[in-house]
Parts: structure tokens; C-alpha cells; sequence
């Protein structure tokens, strides 16, 4: 193992993943729902913390030209293709520094500007206390009075059960090298072994076993051997990390689950009795944690949280449709419960959005006296994946559009053969600040037609796969013609295309 | 709560309670079962760290006036209370230290003598990381070469499914004011009520299960202990031996005897993956998930020297501590139950009601067909029956009187649970027993044999119409007792 991973797994790629709540767009829903003051500024500086190969940072810094977008990893080659797509899309608002947030010196981290917004990702939870204690220290000296962080961990109890998962594969793996695919090499090696004795032992039967064991396999050996082949996972209680955060004057907002600001959603009349009798906000947040089952939770958190009229803030957001909105009321699955809104109001809603983006106090305000409490709209609409907040108007800008066309470029120059839900990539959309989630195919839709292609089924195909004829065009266009049915619309309100 | 106190709960004093597990002829008989090298000298340096009210501490050094018995707290309540009893017990041998091994420098540690034995039972998981290295600090700077530590901990993963119990605890605690023990109480019923819910990560565990049931309450000044503290959190094996690095520490094998013999803990299928796996961390590993143990009690030596584990078992001493019965003891393993066929326990337990025997003797009293250390030392010690023994001796000055003082002082806190000893010279330790047997063995020891006088000496308050039956109940008990506190060296 390399030494300078300090334990992480290095020398194997992660898949790319578009986080779409680890964004400021995001963040400002989650603030507007806590009533607590932040929005998004037109000039700002933003942190993505081991931001992998940079595709995120790279698609926050095309989206909003004005923002300066800094990505920090301990891994070269991550940096190094973020870089290289930075450098594809001319994007000069971004700053990719190979930096050990383990050893980095006070003079180091001082050398960074002052953050608006710090971005960490699937890394507390797998780092070892000298790189958390080198992230507190980041916060501390580099967060802005009333800058916001978003947190994204494995979260106890509910990853509990998964930790002896992790130290059995660890041990299985054996000792492995730094060498390109050594790690992931290690992993498959566990995954056999793992295969073969879990039917001997009492593993507790969490979803990430089942993973595990699914015939045929679903997890790349690259993915597990990050995952779990890191010498300091751990899970962590909310409180203890909310505690670790207090050096850097971190104030807890709330989830990026939107809908748990609502526990009336989850939890039963008992639990909310229990729920009432939590002294403080650690208390509340420790008991969602014992009633939901996600063992990932995303928090965000501020330097000095201002309270404002929540209400106001959550009236004022604009949202957009992200795709064909469904006829049937769409149900938000909260793990312990179902959410949904009642059938003749979602006709209302759907029928408003379908016309262009709304505000959600008009909303709110058409549905009458019978209508859910707004965070409740909110959280339902996105979370279903039907809206994104829109902060600005206007056709699509050369920044976001060099990005999706060299993204599409780098990742998707086929469309990736045109497979429907193949690769989890965004979209970088202005008028969201953010992006839009998207497969290869519609990274490759969209490039064609900011390239200047008609939108149109059959042309398309034709652009990104001349060579296809029969019945595998005819499949090809069929499934162009639904991306574009189910898409455009979006892309346009977002300035796409 | 009190800072001082690293967020341990400290405004309540610790149950009184005797661990028998770092008593030097368990560690003793845990080495000879591992093949390693240890045997407790005449002359030795123990200390127990954390040592709570000091009754094991004081007890050890009641058992063996040449031994030199430290106890380490960082409660002042706790060392004054051990320091007093070791007072009125005239015992010179033990030492009562209050500090705060998160603070102590290298000097000070460097004051206290060097260690043969050390003893860490229920501290490393509840402590913060500030006090965890000051331990493995003092046991890298006084452990001698070949010393020996036991450490009784809470494991991952058995007892990692109570920690979301424990965060709960904690959480609904804070909104009570008060001592702890009574914070701890007032949670209870909440947690009932919530689990009544099911709640999706509220693991129904056998503490869980324990702690719903309102028909056998636990004492609230243990779930304070065990539960409202701020540092709990049980840890696996490997990263407790990665701590220990820089003491130089090498793991032995467990206190619980049956843990370190494979065929009691494993299905076959099992067994041939354990097999298949190195010794050393791994298998330690493979037992965790397959026993799912919320606690390991763990023996390690700085320096470890193998030697004949066959012959080493064979000079073992044990002597039995209750008449030995006519048919085997049955003690439960995860995989069935170790016992002894009728033929071979028939000798032994006559053996054995004789006086103290060597395993090496009662192994070969059956010709032909002998049974193995491993088994025999599960049946007998695993269920409590029998107790390793280091000497021969009569009732000492420290003892009678060590035992005398404890009666007296502690017998209301016996009614309430406590596990109680008597310091025995020949066990160099202690013999388990309730409250009532020791005030009982006390008053035989000097010299009272009738039980309706010493019943209504203790139970001054006792109804008439219950004085006959308990009388009756305690006859029996110095009849059937009188000669094995004998054995012991008790009386």
C-alpha cells in the first residue's frame, strides 16, 4: 500500500458520479428548509475535498464562470485528469492541487483563498485521524464566516453491521501493492474468498453484503477495493462528527435529505412522542439515524448560521421540471415510509410545471388550503428526481457548453454505445448552478447538439454511430427519440441547449 | 458530570464487584494451555488499572502478602475507599494511586515500580484516546520483559450491535438533570416505548432484550457506568494488538478456556475455513464473527517464549470449589456442550473431592482413555467447579482479617448483586461466593458452627416464621462448605 494514501486505496480509478446535493444549489434548499441565510453568490470560491478525478469541480466551475472551483486529492492521477477535461474545456476558474490533507503545513492551507463553500464527499468516514484532523484544520482557517460545508459519510448505526464486512474482506485481500490494479486485483481475490465461506458464517445481511454476493457480480472489484479496502474506514455517529466540527465553528444545518427535516414523514406517533423529548438537535438527528435505514448521510453545516424566515426563503425558490413529470402522484421513498401527495394536488402541480418553472410560494399558493406544508412540495418534488432549483434564465453559456462537449468527448464519444442508463455524469446547467443528472447517451445527445445537430432521432444516431444499420439503428433512434422526449425540455430551462 | 473525569461518569461509585480473570493462576493456567512460557514468581509486582473500588486489587494482595498490588484510578472516591479498606485490612501490600493516566507524565509513570502482572478489565473501551495512550505508555515503560496483561474489553462485532443502544442512552439522558444512575433509570422508559416501534437500526440484542424487560430490572449505577459515558466504543481485536505495538505485547489466548480450542467453537464448515486460515489476528478475527462475543478478556505477554504445552498443563494445580458431583458438568459451547463420560468423571470427581490435584494426575487416573487438558480444564474451571491453585497453605493474618472487614463493611451492598470472593492464600486470589456465604465462612472461621445463632446475628431483622428455613438452608451450606474453605485456606 502506498504510504502516501496514508491507508486509502490508491492507484484504482473511482467510477465517475455526479453527487447532485453535494452542490451550493443544493445546499441553499437545505438551508432555505432550516431557515437558516445562505444563498449562493454570483462571485464565490468553492472546495470539492477529494474531488477524485475532478469531474464535479470541473462541472460546478463550467456552470458558474464567476465561481473560482478548487479541487483537492491525495491521488495524482485523479488530479491529473482533472486537469486534462479543465484544460479540453478552457475552463480557467479551476484550481486541481495534489495535496495530503494529512500533512498539509499551516502554510499550505493558508496559501488557499478563503472558501465560500467547502465539498466533502465520501471521505470522513474513510480517512485516518490525522487527514480528518487536517480537514478540521482546512475548515477552521480557510471557511468564510458564514461559508457552508456539505459533509457526505457513512453514518452509524446503520453502517454498523457493515464494519465487520469490511475488516473480513480487508482480511481475505491480504497484503497488496501500489501497482496500477493491484487494489482491485486484492478485491476480486476477497470477493471469491467472500463467495465461498459467507454461507458458514452469521454475517448480519446487510444490503452491502448482498452486493457483495449478487450472481452475477455488480460491484466492480475497483469500486469494493475503495470502498472497503481502506485501512481506516469507519463509520461515525452524526454527534461525533458534528463534535469534530466544532473546532472549525461548524454549525449543524440539516440533511441534504430534504425530507428529514420533516420527521412526521418517517417516524411513527411514538417515535415522534420520543422525538419531542430530545433536548437538542444531536438528539433528533441520533434518532432519524436509529429509524431510517441509509448507512450514508450527507449534512450540511455552517460557520455561523444567521436564522431568517424560512418560509420566505423556500416561497422564493424557482423550480424546473428535470423530465417528463408523471401523470401519477410520484411516491418518495423514505426507507421507512412512503411519501406522497395527494393525487388531485400533484394534477395541480404537474400541470403548472409542465407550462415552464414556477416558484414554489405560487405553488403552494394555487393548492389551496388543502396544500402540504412547502418543505414537504420540496422534498417530495426532488427527491423523485422531478424538479431542480433554478436560480437564472437565459440561453445556454460557453463555458457549460465547452464542458458537455468535451465531457462528452472524454466519457461518452459514442454515446457509450448508446446503452439507456450506462454512467452517472451531469450535465453542467448555468441557469442551475449546478447540473443535471445524465447518462452516457444524453452526454453524447446533448454534445451533438450543441455541435449543431437538429433534434432529431434520426440524425442523431447517425452522428454518434454512422456505422449502425438494421435493427440496431432502429433501436438506437428509438432510444434517442425517448431521451429527447423525456429530456429536452429540461435541458432548455436549465440552458443546456 | 464532572471534567475532570473525561467524560466517565464519576459521581456515582463503580458496582462492587471481584473479577477473577487477572488472578496470576488463571493467567498462569491460560499460558500452559497456549504452550507459553509464564508461571507467577513468589515475588511479584501486580497492578490493576482501573481498579474501581480496589476490591480485586485488595483481595489479591490479602491472598499474597509477598506480592506488591498497585490499583490505578482516576476516581478520588474510588481510591480512597480502596485505600481504606487495605487500612483497616493492615494490608501493606497494596498501593492506591489516584491518577489520570491521560495526564501522567513520563515521569511519573517512571516512579512506580516494574510490573510482572498488569490488569485492564473494562477500561480500554470506555476511555478516551488521550488515556488509552497514556496506558500503553505505562505498560511499554514498566512491563517487564516476560510480563504479563490481561484486558477484559467490549469486542466488535458482538458488541457493536449495541452501540446505536448506547448513543440513545446518552441522547436521552442529556435531557434529564440529576446523578447518573437516576438519568440512567429515567431513560428506561422511553427506550421500551421505542422499541416497542421497532425502529430500524435499534438491534434487538440480548442487552437490549435484558434492558426492555421490566420484570428483572439492571441496576442503574452499572447502565450509567456501562452506558452514559462519553469515549464507549467497543473495538476489534486487531486494532487493540495495533495499539498495544509500542508495549511489545503478543497475544497468549483467552480467559474464557473453551475459546482457545477450536473444536468447541466451530460447525464443520466453519472449522475447515479457520483452518485454512493463518494464527494470529485472522483467526482471532474469524472467532469474533462466528461467536459474535460482546466481550473478549484477553491475556498477552511482553515477549512471548513457547514451550510443552502438554507438560505445562500437566503441573497445573486445581482444586475444586464446591463437592465435585456425581455426574459431569456440563458446560454449554457454542457447538453443543463439553462434559466428561460417566466413566472417566467417576475418578476425578473422587480425586477432586480429596483435595487439590494436579491436571496431570487427574488426567492419567483413567487408563487407556485420557482425557485431554483442553477438555478436562473446560469442564472443570469453564463451569466454575474447579479453581487453579499456586500453594498450600492455612488461613493467613491478612486474610482472615481482609475477609472479617468485608463481611462486615459490605454485606448491605451484597443484597443488592455484587460479586463477592474470599481472599484465599492457597487460590492466590479469590473463591467466588455470595455475600451471605461469606459472612457465613467468617463467622465459621471463628469458630460459631450454629446456624440458627449466626442467622439471627446477620439477619437481625428476619421473621420469625422465615428463621427456620434459611437456618436449615445455611446448615447445609456449612456442611457441605466447612471443608473446602478449608481446602482453600479460608478458614
Amino acid at each position: 500500500m502506498a504510504d502516501w494514501g496514508h491507508g486509502a486505496v490508491t492507484a484504482s480509478s473511482y467510477a465517475i458520479a455526479w453527487q447532485p446535493e453535494a452542490t451550493p444549489s443544493h445546499i441553499a434548499m437545505a438551508c432555505a428548509i432550516a431557515g437558516i441565510g445562505w444563498q449562493p453568490r454570483p462571485a464565490m470560491t468553492v472546495a470539492d475535498l477529494g474531488c477524485g478525478r475532478g469531474y464535479n469541480a470541473n462541472l460546478l466551475a463550467a456552470a458558474n464562470p464567476g465561481w473560482t472551483v478548487l479541487g483537492l486529492d491525495h491521488e495524482p492521477s485523479g488530479i491529473a485528469e482533472a486537469r486534462q477535461l479543465a484544460a479540453q474545456a478552457g475552463l480557467d476558474n479551476t484550481r486541481f492541487i495534489e495535496a495530503d490533507l494529512g500533512g498539509m503545513g499551516l502554510a499550505e492551507i493558508d496559501s488557499l483563498p478563503p472558501l465560500d463553500v467547502v465539498i466533502i464527499h465520501g471521505v470522513w468516514s474513510w480517512v485516518s485521524d490525522a487527514v480528518r484532523a487536517g480537514i478540521v484544520q482546512l475548515l477552521a482557517r480557510r471557511l468564510k464566516p458564514g461559508g457552508v460545508a456539505y459533509l457526505g459519510y457513512n453514518a452509524l448505526p446503520a453502517s454498523g453491521p457493515d464494519m465487520a464486512l469490511q475488516r473480513l474482506l480487508r482480511q481475505l485481500a491480504g497484503p497488496f501493492g501500489t501497482g496500477a490494479g493491484e487494489a482491485a486485483a486484492a478485491a476480486a481475490r476477497a470477493m471469491v474468498r467472500l463467495r465461498a465461506m459467507a454461507g458458514a458464517l452469521k454475517l448480519p445481511r446487510t444490503p452491502m453484503l448482498a452486493r457483495l454476493l449478487a450472481e452475477p457480480a455488480v460491484l466492480e472489484p475497483g469500486f469494493v477495493a475503495h470502498e472497503f479496502l481502506t485501512a481506516h474506514w469507519r463509520p461515525v455517529f452524526q454527534a461525533d462528527l458534528c463534535r469534530d466540527l466544532d473546532a472549525a465553528r461548524l454549525d449543524f444545518v440539516g440533511s441534504v435529505n430534504l425530507f428529514e427535516a420533516l420527521p412526521g414523514m418517517f417516524c411513527d406517533g411514538e417515535q415522534m412522542a420520543v422525538m419531542r423529548r430530545m433536548g437538542d438537535s444531536a438528539g433528533q438527528e441520533f434518532l432519524k439515524d436509529l429509524c431510517l435505514p441509509r448507512g450514508f448521510r450527507a449534512d450540511v453545516f455552517i460557520r455561523g448560521a444567521r436564522r431568517v424566515d424560512g418560509v420566505a426563503a423556500l416561497h422564493g425558490l424557482w423550480l424546473a421540471q428535470v423530465g417528463t413529470l408523471p401523470e401519477e402522484s410520484p411516491v418518495l421513498n423514505t426507507g421507512a415510509s412512503r411519501g406522497e401527495i395527494a393525487q388531485p394536488l400533484w394534477t395541480q402541480i404537474a400541470t403548472m410545471l409542465r407550462q415552464g418553472p414556477a416558484r414554489l410560494g405560487d405553488i403552494h399558493a394555487v393548492l389551496g388550503p388543502a396544500a402540504p406544508n412547502p418543505t414537504e412540495i420540496l422534498a417530495i418534488l426532488v427527491s423523485t428526481g422531478c424538479v431542480l432549483p433554478l436560480f437564472q434564465g437565459g440561453g445556454p453559456q460557453v463555458a457549460a457548453t465547452r464542458f458537455n462537449i468535451a465531457a462528452a468527448a472524454t466519457y461518452a464519444p459514442h454515446g457509450e454505445d448508446l446503452g439507456e442508463a450506462a454512467g452517472q455524469y451531469g450535465l453542467a446547467t448555468p441557469h442551475g448552478l449546478g447540473g443535471l443528472p445524465a447518462s452516457a447517451l444524453d452526454l453524447a445527445i446533448v454534445a451533438a447538439l450543441l455541435e449543431g445537430e437538429a433534434a432529431e432521432p434520426v440524425a442523431l444516431a447517425q452522428h454518434l454511430q454512422p456505422r449502425l444499420e438494421g435493427e440496431r439503428l432502429l433501436m438506437a433512434q428509438g432510444r434517442i427519440a425517448a431521451r429527447l422526449a423525456e429530456k429536452l425540455p429540461a435541458w432548455r430551462y436549465f440552458g443546456v441547449v | 458530570m464532572t471534567s475532570w473525569s473525561h467524560g466517565y461518569p464519576a459521581d456515582s461509585p463503580y458496582t462492587f464487584s471481584f473479577q477473577a480473570a487477572p488472578a496470576p493462576g488463571n493467567l498462569a493456567l491460560v499460558c500452559a494451555l497456549m504452550g507459553v512460557e509464564w508461571r507467577p514468581a513468589p515475588r511479584m509486582c501486580m497492578i490493576d488499572i482501573g481498579c474501581g473500588r480496589g476490591y480485586t486489587a485488595n483481595t489479591l494482595a490479602a491472598a499474597n502478602p509477598d506480592w506488591t498490588v498497585l490499583g490505578l484510578d482516576y476516581n478520588p472516591a474510588h481510591i480512597a475507599e480502596a485505600a481504606e479498606l487495605a487500612e483497616r485490612a493492615q494490608l501493606e501490600n497494596a498501593i492506591f494511586i489516584e491518577a489520570d493516566l491521560a495526564e501522567m507524565s513520563d515521569a511519573e509513570i517512571d516512579q512506580l515500580p516494574e510490573l510482572d502482572v498488569a490488569s485492564l478489565h473494562g477500561v480500554w473501551t470506555w476511555v478516551s484516546d488521550s488515556v488509552r495512550a497514556g496506558i500503553v505508555r505505562l505498560l511499554s515503560r514498566r512491563l517487564k520483559p516476560g510480563g504479563i496483561v490481561y484486558i477484559g474489553y467490549n469486542a466488535q462485532p458482538g458488541f457493536g450491535r449495541d452501540m446505536g443502544l448506547q448513543r440513545l442512552f446518552r441522547h436521552l439522558a442529556g435531557g434529564h438533570a440529576g446523578p447518573s444512575p437516576s438519568r440512567a433509570q429515567a431513560c428506561l422508559g422511553t427506550i421500551r416505548e421505542l422499541y416497542k416501534t421497532n425502529p430500524r437500526n435499534l438491534t434487538t440484542t440480548p442487552l437490549l432484550t435484558r434492558i426492555v424487560d421490566e420484570t428483572d430490572p439492571l441496576n442503574a449505577a452499572y447502565l450509567a457506568h456501562e452506558f452514559l459515558t462519553d469515549h464507549w466504543r467497543p473495538v476489534f481485536f486487531e486494532d487493540l494488538l495495533a495499539d498495544l505495538a509500542p508495549a511489545k505485547l503478543d497475544f497468549v489466548g483467552s480467559i474464557g478456556l473453551h475459546e482457545n480450542t477450536p473444536a468447541y467453537l466451530f460447525s464443520d464448515e466453519q472449522r475447515a475455513i479457520y483452518d485454512t486460515m493463518p494464527e494470529g489476528v485472522m483467526r482471532e478475527f474469524f472467532k469474533d464473527i462466528c461467536l459474535t462475543r460482546p466481550f473478549r478478556r484477553d491475556v498477552f505477554v511482553r515477549g512471548l517464549r513457547r514451550c510443552d504445552a502438554a507438560a505445562a498443563m500437566d503441573r497445573q494445580i486445581i482444586a475444586a470449589c464446591r463437592t465435585a458431583p456425581e455426574a459431569s458438568p456440563k458446560f454449554e459451547v457454542p457447538v453443543g456442550s463439553a462434559e466428561l463420560p460417566e466413566e472417566l468423571w467417576r475418578p476425578i470427581a473422587a480425586a477432586l473431592n480429596e483435595g487439590p490435584q494436579s491436571l496431570g494426575r487427574l488426567r492419567s487416573l483413567t487408563p487407556g482413555r485420557n482425557p485431554t487438558a483442553a477438555e478436562l480444564v473446560t469442564v472443570l474451571a469453564g463451569t466454575g467447579l474447579a479453581l487453579p491453585v499456586l500453594r498450600d497453605s492455612g488461613p493467613t493474618e491478612a486474610t482472615t482479617s481482609f475477609n472479617r472487614i468485608v463481611a462486615e463493611t459490605y454485606a448491605n451492598e451484597g443484597r443488592q448483586g455484587g460479586q463477592y470472593a474470599l481472599a484465599s492464600p492457597v487460590a492466590a486470589g479469590g473463591l467466588p461466593c455470595s455475600w451471605l456465604e461469606m459472612a457465613v465462612a467468617v463467622r465459621v472461621g471463628q469458630g460459631q458452627s450454629d446456624a440458627t445463632a449466626l442467622i439471627t446475628e446477620l439477619l437481625p431483622g428476619i421473621a420469625a416464621t422465615e428463621l427456620d428455613a434459611i437456618a436449615q438452608k445455611t446448615a447445609a451450606l456449612i456442611a457441605a462448605n466447612t471443608a473446602i474453605w478449608r481446602r482453600f485456606g479460608v478458614i
